[in-house]
């Protein structure tokens, strides 16, 4: 690449990067200014793993795009008024795209560059199935990592939970080895597939740090822990995604505070 | 071509009236490589979704009815135990979003996602949005195992879905066509979320006339009213005396084929 090609793909990043860590915007503060025209603007909140994989297709297909990011805690009533009040949302070309995978679908196939779904309709569709199924590990990882109003959840508790978390990740497992490549899109890269459900196991990674090492997925899961390995040398990871160290911390002031800038701001570098 | 269509017609309804396989009965035997098959149950929405595509696709498909509450183990064992599931050549797939999606993305004319991607997002937001009515018209008319809902309830329940489809209502006005998709025909949209409505038009018949869409409903109405006279709900959908028979008798026996046999005809 030459000098000034370089010079201005750094200068996007550190642009883009820019808007990612910028201040959740709450209750009171001045609508964001939309680009309305062929950018992509998203609605985001820095630790949502579903808003998550929207960025990750769009680092993925190399989309220029406008973050925004919004407390979810108390959110702006500008953006409530447009949206059904969940993050993510895109907005393009002045319509709004709710619904993460809804979203990301709808980038793949406007956006040429690198198509993340497969070409054959029966292998999408079989993915498709797949991530629906990948995503209910929800169900068991939400309670362990995240304070829910209003309800305790005990260390205990949280180890069971932990084990039909194991559990179910066994299906993943079985996927990965049965398809015998280093990402469900193959060997050579992550399709919308790893993307989807990469965020679950970002989460799932910072749970030794956020409380202790009987939360480390088993040495076992073979395939599994060489994918999250492979996924965090991916372009798209590497750019936006957290380590463990600064997800856990994040986590914890979040859990604590209920603060998503304090939280970026004081794990920035982790 | 008219015998033949009819013929074929008729032996596909003969298909999609056949006995709900249970535990016990032996597996179902795909014979025709290049067919669809599809395990359905009779009253179910989800799978009522794909019947419609293919029947608006005027794909060739085999219906094998499942008895959701005594499932057969090759069921069980291949699927992950709803439906509707599709079969088509080595393919498993399960979901009524993706299997519909996948059928429109195999066979041709008529594609029923618009071609504009953007369309296609705003309605597939639509649909998810609409699929929500489900939890206040469930516990309307099943019968929910270890729960009682009272009439009162019931009623209660029916002024939030009333609400809730304000927003349908809106969104056909916005668009300003008969269907979602168009003033000729339906599209996608229109298919995924028809089964909801065939159980809302049912209730009075079900429940009484208190569970009644309102008048000032009046795009819903119109919408409801053209979607029974197009060819895949007129061969396939239910009427709303059929359909209320059939739940009772569901709901009372948990026996889909008396519900169906016993409504015949309605």
């Amino acid at each position: 690449m030459s000098i000034n090609k370089t010079a201005l793909l750094i200068s996007r990043i550190g642009r883009v990067m820019s808007t990612w860590e910028s201040e959740h915007l709450s209750q009171g503060s001045p609508k964001f200014d939309i680009d309305e025209n062929d950018k992509v603007n998203l609605y985001n909140m820095r630790f949502c793993p579903y808003s998550e994989r929207t960025v990750l297709v769009m680092l993925a297909k190399n989309i220029p795009f406008n973050m925004v990011n919004i407390n979810l805690k108390n959110k702006p009533d500008w953006f409530l008024q447009s949206t059904p009040g969940a993050v993510p949302v895109i907005l393009h070309k002045e319509k709004i795209i709710p619904d993460s995978l809804i979203a990301c679908d709808y980038l793949d196939e406007v956006f040429p560059e690198t198509k993340l779904h497969p070409q054959d309709p029966s292998q999408k569709a079989i993915d498709r199935v797949f991530v629906g199924k990948q995503s209910s590990m929800m169900q068991f990882l939400y309670p362990i990592f995240a304070k829910i109003p209003d309800k305790d959840v005990t260390y205990d508790e949280k180890l069971v939970f932990f084990e039909k978390l194991v559990n179910h990740i066994e299906g993943f497992e079985t996927e990965l080895s049965k398809r015998g490549t280093s990402f469900l899109g193959g060997k050579e890269s992550p399709s919308m597939a790893d993307y989807m459900i990469w965020p679950f196991f970002e989460r799932v990674d910072c749970l030794p740090f956020l409380i202790d090492d009987k939360f480390a997925l088993p040495s076992s899961l073979t395939h599994v822990n060489a994918w999250i390995k492979g996924m965090r040398e991916t372009k798209a990871v590497k750019e936006y995604g957290m380590s463990p160290k600064r997800l856990a911390k994040a986590t914890a002031i979040c859990n604590e505070l209920a603060d998503y800038n304090k939280a970026m701001k004081e794990t920035v570098g982790l | 071509y008219f015998i033949q269509s009819n013929l074929r017609l008729a032996r596909v309804m003969s298909t999609w009236e056949s006995e709900h396989l249970s535990q016990g009965s032996p597996k179902y035997h795909i014979s025709d490589d290049n067919k669809v098959h599809i395990y359905n149950m009779r009253f179910c929405p989800y799978a009522e979704r794909t019947v419609l595509v293919l029947l608006a696709k005027n794909i060739p498909f085999n219906i094998v009815n499942i008895n959701l509450k005594n499932k057969p183990d090759w069921f069980v064992e291949s699927t992950f135990g709803q439906v509707p599931v599709i079969l088509h050549k080595e393919n498993i797939i399960p979901e009524s979003l993706i299997g519909c999606d996948y059928l429109d993305d195999v066979f041709g004319e008529p594609k029923l996602h618009p071609k504009d991607p953007l369309q296609k997002a705003l309605d597939r937001v639509v649909v998810e949005k609409q699929s929500g009515m489900m939890k206040f018209l469930f516990p309307i008319y099943v019968k929910i195992p270890n729960k009682i809902v009272c009439y009162d309830e019931k009623v209660e329940m029916f002024d939030k879905l009333v609400d809730y489809l304000q927003s349908f209502e809106s969104e056909l006005g916005g668009r300003g066509t008969t269907f979602l998709g168009g003033e000729e025909s339906p599209n996608m949209a229109d298919y995924m979320i028809w089964p909801f409505f065939e159980r809302v038009e049912c209730l009075p018949k079900l429940i009484d006339e208190k569970f009644t869409l309102p008048s000032s409903l009046v795009h819903v109405h119109a919408w409801m009213k053209a979607m029974r006279e197009t060819k895949p709900v007129k061969e396939y959908g239910l009427s709303p005396e059929r359909l209320a028979k059939a739940t009772s008798i569901s709901m009372e026996f948990s026996d889909y084929d008396k519900a169906m046999k016993e409504s015949a005809g309605l």
